[in-house]
Formats: structure tokens, C-alpha cells, sequence
């Protein structure tokens, strides 16, 4: 008997039958294993995943595939590693169109898998560097809903912030 | 639920987008906010900063701030890490030449003045200098009767306590090295009590009737002093030690004896509070013995005070521990080696004495560090809301004696002497000095190496190069932007500088040059100080009677509405006599403003305010008269004499007065 998958179904019930230990790059899978099955799994195992779409999910997967032998740093050494830049491989992994990104972040957040998270968020704040406001809003079609005023009042703080 | 077309980044949750911008640098943190109220709000959430500066300088949520803004505490952060990590390196040696015991019991430097203070309790004598350079050294001898046990400084007194349970304090003003008087003044008799601890007030009464120094004695006595030498209170502890005492001088003083920590309050000198220290100080040593005293205060416990957040630091031995004396919280730490050296944190006063300031960006931590007997080092912060102390971080620091001198290295390895010898830390850098001044800089929140302060002695400094010097102390500027300080070691002394100084703190080492001690004759220092404090005076009056007057005619200081009547009444009538007359007018305006003339000096400075107010006075003449006018045409010809004119008008006069006053003065 081959060794039992994990069955990730998407939210558009699309099946995907991945290895444990690919699965469980995700601590929300992870402990949803360990939580069901205390004494190891047994036959393949099912877990939906409601709230990703079939097309994000496969990303994910793919990620978690490419990752299933990187060991990350823990948690507490986080100090040392949110200094480091993304990854080459994540960095191109995760050249998508905007909204993919999001969802890849959505889905991350969701799933519990904290160094995709980081790398999408990386990316993102990637994309913010060194614009205007202007360049932002352009970048990330978002419409302003300042008032005049308002917009000034911050642009008197942050003037009074930098001249001292 | 993703469906929906063209998601937007503003579609993620909030604690998304925080955790996207906190991986931005955050210099465009600020530009950023003007994107939309979603990104404005999320920036302005503080989660957003911390994590962004815990990114960049790896701060943890509660850090010792430099500013009350974020911004600018970002940059001013970002100068103060470059300028210790690369800053350009600025070193000057110096002896103090007088003195020769190279005994250092008491190190004071004073980084806003340029002056080190050397003070040695062996033989009572303290030497001082310009701190950078060592220039322009004074000597003030300290006399015969001696047998200090405990002694503190500041710029203008030494204060001592004595073995046979005299205090004696100094004035280090009037003292100098030319004439043999000697200007002490002895407080108490004498007693079998010997003093364990004192502390005066940097800012003591003009009166000298307030309570300005106090001593702690053995017999569990402590007693504060006025500056004419007045026991103003005693307190008696019985069978316990009083062995350390702190005050602020405002609100409270603060002691601890053997097992307890007593609080007093300063303004009604009664006990408001007493804590349990949790652990004895005990002593092993023979009462019969020569060094017992000595070795009673050597070996006591270290007490800090962060009065501004209400904390009391107490370190002996393996344990640390810290009583807020507002909420009551104990926090402590025990360390598995005795702890050798405890500081907290260098910083300005005003960060232990004005209150904290928590909404700021670090929520104004302050840092401790203990030197352990292992030579490991330890930084916590005494400001963070954890249940017990945790310690940010633990360095094992290593300093290079082989490079420096075999033979020193040597010496010091056969002896089995400690590496490190002193520490110092600031809201940025960790110092950690050796035997010989050996100096590392370490980073505060990541203990990773920096650079090396020190460099080896010139050659014409031998003592330094063949022999064990491990009187050594470092200290560093309490003003966090500047990032200097010293290495004393002995009477050797080793001044560095990293980058360039604030602007106004390299100005002041000239201005501040004539007042050092001892080089001019007392007089003309004395005369100096004299003319110093009178300008001083002088401004601090003006700029009273200036607001006072301001507030005059801004109304806010009226008693009621008739006094302000009353005034609006004689101002007007003063500008219908004046007719003009410009030295009337001073004189009548004077009346109105307190003690005019007694201000001829600000009258001088106002002279051109006179001018506005003449100027602004025409002017409403010239309406006044228009007005008249209209009135005429208006009512016909009415008779109307000159002052019931003015009780019509006189408001409006005093209301156009008053503007040209506000005016005048806000520009003046």
C-alpha cells in the first residue's frame, strides 16, 4: 500500500492529492492532521479548504512542493531572517498578476504558511518602494478619498515631521 | 468568496496590509499615508511602526526614545546607528596630571559643560579638566581629616560622609588649589554611626532651608540636611543598616537598609511606603577589622531610581529585582553568577525625572545592563510590560588584550582576572570596557559587534603599556544624538568621538571655558558667576512681565469685567490727553502694565513695539475721527465732550490696542 496522501479540495471542489509532509507546510493543515489522526495517518485524508480557489490553491501547492525540504528558521530568530530580501526562487514564483498575489496572501494567511506570507508580503511592499502617492494610487488603483483639506493636514505633519 | 473581479490590495484585512507595510523601510511611511484614509489609518496605527523600526533597527515593541515622533525618530535613530557603526572616529588622550595616586572613586563627567571630575576618597582630592582635552586642569586638595566612607558630586559641591558620622560638604566653587582655607562645612556631631550613603540635589534651595542632602548611617539613621547644615528630619531604622539613599528632591526619597525599601515623601518627610526586598544583604566580614566599613559598601546592593515611571532597581548578588511604586508590581530575575555591575541606562535626567511618556513611538522605554561574574552582559528594560524581566539580550563580549599587549594579556590570564572590567549602555550601543581601557561597542538590541573604541595609548603614556590598570570607567554622553565619551582609567583618560557632535553642544565647550575652577582667581570667577546668574535673572524677568503684560491685554488675567473696564477706561483716556505725547503715553501705559517702571531696561527692548503701538494708535485715532464724523452726519450735531466720547468708544479703542499689542509682541 502506497503511503496515504492528503486531499486538499478547493473551494470549487477541485481535488488535489499532495504528500503529508507537502501539506503540512501549512500549520493549519498541520495540526488539523495532527488533531484528527493523533496516531499517524492511516488512509488518505480530506481536508476542504472553503475559502481558496482551485487556481490559488494549485500556487500554494506548488510553493509548498518546491519547499518541502527547506527548513525555515523559527519564529524566534525572526529578527534575523525579516532582514533578508525574498528569496530568487519566491521572487519569481510569485511574479503574477496583482489580484494572484493577493489571494496568494489571502490563502497563506489563511492557511497558516508564514514564509510564503512574508515573501508575498515582501513583494508587495516591493512594489510600493520609492513611489509618490500619485504612482500609488496608479499602481494600485485605489481612488483617493481625501478631501482637499484633509490631504493638506497630512502634508503640514509630515512636513513639520521631516523639518525637525 | 474570491469571485469577485479586480481584487484590490485595499480588499486584504487591516492586520495584512499592517504586516505588508511594516516590511517597508520607514522613510516612505509617512509619503504613503497620503494614498488613501485606509493606508492613512493603517499608518497611523502605531502596530505599523513599531514593526517597521523593529525591521530596521530590531527594536523590540518598547524601546528607549529618542523622539516624541516617529519620523523623527527614525532619522534621528538612523544617524546615531551610522554614526556609531562607520561615524568618523575622533580620539584625544590626556592625563590628569595631579593626580598621581591614580586613585578614581568617584568619576564625573559632565558632557554639556566639557568638564571631568576625578575625585579620589583616599585622599580627599578631586581634579578636573576639559573633558575632550584635558586642557585647562584644576586641582582642589582635599585636607587631612579624612576616612571617607561615602561621598557624591556634582559641579558646584562634594559631599562626604565620614566614618565617625560627620558629613561633610564642600564647596567647590569658593575652594581652590591656591588658597589652604578650607570651605567645607561639617554637618552632625560626631557619632559611632559611620555613614553608609549620601546624596545632595544638583539644584539646591537658594534659601538653603529645604532639604538638599541626606546620609544614611550604619546604627540605621538617616537624617536630611539642609545647606546651612540643619538636621531638618531624622528617621531611625532600628538594628538594620540604612545602605543606600536617592532622591529626586522633588517627590520622594527613596532608601533601602538590609531586608526592605522604605519610600518617603519629600515635601511632608513622612513614610508612604515599604517593600519587602525579597533577599538579605548580608556580610561576612569581622566587625574588628580594619576594612570592615569599606567592605560593608563595597559589597552592598545597587539602587536605581526611574522616578519617572515609578521603579525601583535594586541588584545584589544573583537576584534583580523591581518595585513600581505606583501599581505595586514586583518583577525580578535571578542569574545563575553574582552580578558584578549594574547600570541603568545612560540618558538625560529629564528621562527619569519628567513623567513617561507612553503613547510615543518605543513607549519610552529606559534600558538596564548587569555586568555578571561569568563576563557576560545583560540588557533589559526596565519599562516593558512583561510579567518578569526578560533580558533583550545576552552578550558574551570578547575584547582583543593579544593585539593590544601580550604582557597585559598575559597578566591578566595568570591572575585569572575578569576580561571586562565596565560597561555602559545607551538607547543604541552596549560599551564594554577592559583593563587598560580596552573598548568594544556592541548593538544594544542584537548584541552583534560593531566596532572597538579604544585605540592603544601613545607611547608617551607608559604606565598604560606595562602595567594592570583596572580602574577603569566608561562613560558615555547622556544626549543619545551625540555619540561620545570617555574611558577613564586611573588618571588616564581616553576621549572618543564618533561622527560629528549636535551643533550646540560644540559651541558650548568655549563659553563654558571661563568658568573653570581653580584656573582664574576666585574672584574673577566668582564675578563671572555673578554676572551670569544677573543675565540670567534679568531675562527669565522680562519675559515674565512680557507674558504678564501680554495676558493683560489678552484679557486673561482680568480679575472681572469691571477691572477690565477700568483699564480700557484709562487707556483711553491716556491716548485723549496724551495728544500725541509720545513720553505721556509710556508713562500712562505704564501704569496699566505692573510695575512699569521698573522695566526701563525692557523699554529699551521694546522700542520698537512703541513704535507699532504708536503706529496702531494713530491709526485708530484717524478712525475714531471718521467716525465722529459719520456720527455727525448720522445724529446731526450733537455736543458731545471729549470723554464721554471716549466712554462710547473706549472699547473699541482697547480692542484695536490690543490687537497692536498681540501683534507687536508676537513678532517682537
Amino acid at each position: 500500500m502506497s503511503t496515504p496522501k492528503v486531499i486538499i479540495i478547493s473551494s470549487d471542489d477541485e481535488k488535489f492529492p499532495v504528500e503529508q509532509k507537502v501539506a503540512e507546510k501549512s500549520i493549519l493543515i498541520k495540526n488539523m492532521i495532527n488533531d484528527l489522526n493523533p496516531d499517524g495517518l492511516e488512509e488518505d485524508f480530506e481536508i476542504p479548504t472553503p475559502n481558496v480557489r482551485s487556481n490559488v490553491l494549485s500556487k500554494v501547492l506548488e510553493w509548498c512542493e518546491h519547499h518541502k525540504n527547506t527548513v525555515f528558521a523559527d519564529d524566534e530568530d525572526e529578527d534575523v531572517k525579516k532582514s533578508l530580501p525574498v528569496e530568487e526562487w519566491d521572487k519569481n514564483f510569485l511574479k503574477v498578476d496583482q489580484e494572484m498575489l493577493y489571494e496568494i496572501i489571502l490563502a497563506a494567511n489563511y492557511l497558516n504558511i508564514k514564509p510564503l506570507l512574508e515573501s508575498g508580503c515582501k513583494m508587495v511592499a516591493e512594489m510600493i518602494k520609492g513611489k509618490s502617492p500619485e504612482e500609488l494610487r496608479r499602481t494600485f488603483n485605489i481612488v483617493s478619498d481625501f478631501s482637499p483639506e484633509e490631504e493638506a493636514a497630512i502634508r503640514r505633519e509630515n512636513e513639520w515631521a521631516e523639518d525637525r | 468568496m474570491c469571485k469577485k473581479r479586480g481584487l484590490n490590495i485595499n480588499d486584504l484585512p487591516i492586520e495584512l496590509l499592517i504586516a505588508i507595510f511594516s516590511e517597508l523601510d520607514p522613510v516612505y511611511l509617512n509619503i504613503m499615508r497620503l494614498v488613501c484614509k485606509k493606508w492613512n489609518f493603517v499608518i497611523n496605527d502605531r502596530e505599523t511602526w513599531t514593526n517597521a523600526f523593529t525591521n530596521k533597527f530590531h527594536t523590540p515593541k518598547i524601546f528607549p526614545s529618542l523622539s516624541s515622533n516617529c519620523m523623527t525618530e527614525y532619522f534621528m535613530r538612523l544617524n546615531v546607528a551610522k554614526n556609531w557603526k562607520k561615524g568618523h572616529a575622533t580620539h584625544s588622550f590626556y592625563q590628569l596630571i595631579n593626580n598621581e595616586y591614580r586613585f578614581n572613586d568617584l568619576t564625573r563627567c559632565d558632557f554639556k559643560q566639557d568638564r571631568i571630575m576625578i575625585f579620589s576618597k583616599r585622599h580627599g582630592n578631586i581634579t578636573s579638566g576639559n573633558l575632550h582635552s584635558g586642557k585647562n586642569q584644576s586641582f582642589i586638595p582635599g585636607g587631612s581629616n579624612l576616612n571617607i566612607t561615602s561621598s557624591c558630586m556634582n559641579g558646584n559641591y562634594l559631599l562626604t560622609g565620614k566614618l565617625n558620622g560627620e558629613v561633610h560638604l564642600k564647596n567647590l566653587v569658593t575652594s581652590t588649589s591656591v588658597t589652604s582655607r578650607s570651605s567645607y562645612q561639617v554637618f552632625g556631631e560626631p557619632s559611632d554611626s559611620p555613614i553608609m550613603c549620601v546624596c545632595m540635589n544638583d539644584y539646591p534651595d537658594k534659601f538653603k532651608s529645604k532639604v538638599d542632602a541626606i546620609s544614611g548611617g550604619y546604627k540605621g539613621d538617616l537624617k536630611c540636611w539642609n545647606f546651612q547644615g540643619k538636621l531638618v528630619r531624622q528617621f531611625q531604622f532600628e538594628q538594620e543598616v540604612v545602605y543606600n539613599v536617592l532622591s529626586d528632591f522633588q517627590k520622594y526619597i527613596i532608601l533601602n537598609t538590609d531586608k526592605r525599601v522604605v519610600i518617603i515623601d519629600y515635601q511632608k518627610l513622612e513614610i508612604l511606603k515599604e517593600y519587602d526586598m525579597g533577599f538579605t544583604i548580608v556580610n561576612t566580614q569581622d566587625p574588628n577589622t580594619a576594612s570592615y566599613y569599606d567592605h560593608l559598601i563595597h559589597y552592598k546592593n545597587k539602587l536605581d531610581i526611574d522616578y519617572s515611571d515609578k521603579n525601583i532597581i535594586l541588584c545584589y548578588d544573583t537576584n534583580i529585582k523591581v518595585f513600581n511604586f505606583e501599581t505595586g508590581i514586583e518583577r525580578q530575575l535571578h542569574v545563575n553568577v553574582p552580578i558584578v555591575k549594574s547600570y541603568l541606562q545612560t540618558c538625560s535626567e529629564s528621562k527619569l525625572l519628567a513623567s513617561r511618556n507612553r503613547s510615543i513611538i518605543g513607549g519610552d522605554g529606559l534600558l538596564y545592563v548587569n555586568l555578571l561574574a561569568d563576563e557576560s552582559v545583560i540588557i533589559w528594560n526596565i519599562r516593558d510590560d512583561s510579567r518578569e524581566i526578560e533580558p533583550i539580550v545576552h552578550i558574551q563580549p570578547s575584547l582583543n588584550y593579544m593585539k593590544y599587549s601580550p604582557m597585559i594579556h598575559d597578566a591578566i590570564v595568570q591572575r585569572d582576572l575578569p576580561f571586562v572590567v565596565d560597561v555602559a549602555v545607551t538607547s543604541t550601543v552596549l560599551a564594554v570596557c577592559g583593563y587598560n581601557g580596552l573598548c568594544n561597542i556592541y548593538d544594544v538590541y542584537t548584541g552583534k559587534y560593531l566596532r572597538e573604541i579604544s585605540l592603544k595609548f601613545p607611547k608617551k603614556f607608559e604606565h598604560m603599556h606595562d602595567r594592570l590598570i583596572g580602574d577603569v570607567y566608561i562613560k558615555l554622553n547622556p544626549n543619545q544624538l551625540d555619540c561620545n565619551g570617555v574611558i577613564v582609567c586611573g588618571d588616564t583618560v581616553q576621549y572618543f568621538q564618533f561622527g560629528d557632535l549636535q551643533p550646540d553642544t560644540v559651541n558650548k565647550p568655549k563659553k563654558q571655558k571661563s568658568v573653570n575652577l581653580g584656573i582664574h582667581s576666585k574672584h574673577e570667577s566668582k564675578k563671572k558667576i555673578q554676572e551670569g546668574m544677573d543675565e540670567y535673572h534679568t531675562q527669565q524677568y522680562q519675559q515674565r512681565m512680557k507674558q504678564a503684560l501680554l495676558d493683560k491685554y489678552n484679557g486673561t488675567l482680568y480679575d472681572d469685567e469691571d477691572e477690565e473696564l477700568s483699564i480700557a477706561l484709562a487707556i483711553s483716556e491716556s491716548y485723549h490727553n496724551s495728544t500725541g505725547d509720545v513720553s505721556q503715553l509710556e508713562e500712562e501705559e505704564g501704569g496699566v502694565g505692573e510695575d512699569y517702571e521698573e522695566q526701563r531696561r525692557e523699554q529699551e527692548v521694546e522700542q520698537a513695539l512703541d513704535e507699532d503701538l504708536l503706529l496702531a494708535i494713530e491709526l485708530s485715532k484717524q478712525e475714531e475721527e471718521n467716525k465722529k464724523i459719520v456720527d455727525q452726519i448720522i445724529n446731526g450735531p450733537v455736543e458731545m465732550s471729549s470723554s464721554q466720547h471716549a466712554m462710547l468708544n473706549d472699547e473699541e479703542i482697547d480692542e484695536e490696542l490690543r490687537r497692536a499689542l498681540e501683534l507687536s509682541l508676537i513678532e517682537h
